[in-house]
């Protein structure tokens, strides 16, 4: 390997290394699911009035998550709420609800 | 650095055992318990919001460890909604929750006690008769403190008089009767302090379900709010809400107004501003407020009154191996809301959970929603969603903000019912 190559090599690994160094660590599942339980129920059973999650595919979750993102679908919070997740966020957090028993 | 040496040797230990148990499968060791092996203890202090849901999901997420809950009460009743007790909406009993469903489904130690002290080096808690209680990693999570004499004369005593009803129970109670007993035309008087202090909007829907409750009743009375603040929580929305619901009867009067009640005198039931003095029918002073008794007995707490913690793990940066969580941390962006406070036990018991298993905690995320009922059918909320974000918690961009104004009579009505159903589910949530 050439001195040029190599020289470039160790610096990209340095950058990648510093921007992993500073940069928040990722969200963990459980607790990015477990701020829906507040308002939706221990593991999505919620008691009263506001919408059950269990019971319901990772698909049309997912699904009403991003419609609330874009301010549809009726939402009196939701789309409040929807906004502090990203897309990927969204896609975990439905996977893990939707695949409660 | 001593003590963290000793849980990691003792954690080893347990890894050991935890080795040997993951064998009984095996028909060989058939008699061996399938029962996890207790391998750290948690100890609690404080069974609110905070408290009561660190121990549920510590105990959801790891059955290996011993959670102890400790409070003085051996049940809790609900700031939130507490609001609606005052207009005849719901009964206390509404608002009160027992401990045994975390003790019977969460395998919970709950312990009817008071910690007077806490021995960091030892890392054990003294209780009032003189026992102590080790732990592995405790957690602080008592509220608030009410600052007596601040204003001028509103101590323990005044407060039976005019009562602050800032922590839900008896306080609730009797301001619920000197309303019930106040005369047509009478005065009440809502004085909230300056910020920071518990559940921003509270005061404010405090004005509202009071308005509610005189208007039918009594329509000739008016609710005076002498606030120590310029502007509040959702103040839009409120303002609205009144002019619509309740016109002409309530006043609010901003300290630039000279609003801030600077001293109170119980026996002439009368209010001193900076400019005024009001002699009202009811008077609901709520005084100034700190973190909690114990955290600042016991150096949790920094010059502000409130406990500086690291706010991935909620551990306080003062004293190793305790937790602060809930009214008396200081949370970055996040109010004083018993919303703010299931949440962050969550990313605390999380924390908890990864430090004493030998891992990293992961990174949080962090929720707050706040209903506050204008009526029975009439809701308004605030909501946002948080992460970490230079060591600090910070919402999101682009997410929470309030209700929409001049929205229909009929969304107020669906926010008003989502209120009830958020107490529904966030009580199950922590206590059930």
């Amino acid at each position: 390997m050439h001195i040029f190559q190599q020289s470039v090599l160790i610096i990209s690994l340095l950058f990648l290394s510093l921007s992993t160094w500073s940069a928040p660590p990722e969200k963990q599942i459980e607790s990015l699911v477990f701020t829906c339980y507040t308002c939706h129920g221990t593991d999505g059973e919620s008691p009263g009035e506001i919408p059950k999650l269990k019971g319901k595919t990772p698909e049309k979750i997912e699904e009403k998550l991003l419609q609330f993102r874009q301010d549809q679908g009726d939402p009196t919070i939701m789309n409040r709420i929807a906004k502090g997740y990203t897309e990927d966020e969204i896609k975990r957090i439905a996977e893990y609800l939707g695949g409660l028993q | 650095m001593k003590n963290n040496n000793h849980s990691r040797r003792k954690f080893l230990q347990e890894l050991g055992v935890a080795g040997a148990l993951s064998l009984c499968g095996l028909p060989i060791l058939s008699g061996c318990s399938r029962q996890p092996k207790t391998h750290a203890r948690v100890v609690i202090v404080g069974a609110g919001f905070g408290g009561a849901t660190c121990a549920k999901y510590l105990r959801k997420l790891d059955r290996g460890i011993e959670v102890i809950l400790i409070d003085a009460n051996t049940e809790y009743v609900t700031c939130p909604f507490s609001n609606t007790v005052l207009a005849g909406l719901h009964g206390i009993n509404d608002l009160t929750f027992r401990y045994d469903d975390l003790v019977d489904s969460y395998g919970i130690t709950f312990l009817n006690e008071t910690v007077t002290n806490i021995d960091p080096d030892k890392n054990s808690v003294i209780l009032t008769d003189g026992s102590n209680l080790s732990y592995d990693r405790l957690v602080i999570a008592p509220g608030i403190s009410l600052v007596w004499n601040t204003p001028e004369g509103y101590d323990a005593t005044a407060s039976e008089i005019m009562p602050h009803a800032w922590k839900a129970g008896p306080q609730t109670l009797l301001l619920r009767k000197q309303l019930e007993n106040m005369r047509d035309g009478g005065v009440v008087a809502i004085a909230p302090p300056a910020k920071p202090f518990r559940c921003p909007p509270g005061p404010y829907e405090r004005a509202s379900l009071i308005a509610n409750y005189l208007k039918k009743n009594k329509p000739k009375s008016k609710i005076l709010i002498l606030d120590s603040n310029e502007k509040f929580s959702k103040q839009g929305l409120f303002m609205q809400a009144w002019k619509e619901r309740y016109p002409g009867m309530i006043e609010w009067v901003p300290v630039t107004e000279g609003g801030a009640v600077q001293r109170v005198d119980p026996t002439n039931m009368t209010l001193y501003t900076d400019l005024d003095e009001h002699k009202v029918d009811v008077a609901n002073v709520i005084p100034a407020q700190t973190a909690g008794k114990v955290t600042i007995e016991n150096g949790l707490a920094d010059q502000s009154g409130w406990c500086p913690v690291n706010l991935q793990t909620f551990e306080s940066t003062l004293i190793k191996n305790i937790h602060v969580l809930g009214d008396s941390a200081l949370a970055g962006a996040m109010p004083k809301s018993a919303s703010a406070a299931n949440s962050q036990a969550k990313v605390c018991a999380l924390a908890i959970t990864a430090l004493l298993n030998g891992n990293e905690p992961g990174g949080p995320s962090f929720h707050n929603t706040c209903y506050s009922l204008i009526g029975p059918d009439y809701g308004i909320s605030v909501s946002a969603i948080y992460g970490l974000k230079d060591n600090m918690i910070q919402k999101i961009e682009g997410s929470g903000g309030v209700s929409p104004m001049d929205a229909s009579a009929a969304f107020r009505a669906d926010e008003a019912k989502y209120a009830q159903g958020w107490f529904d589910s966030i009580t199950q949530d922590t206590f059930g």
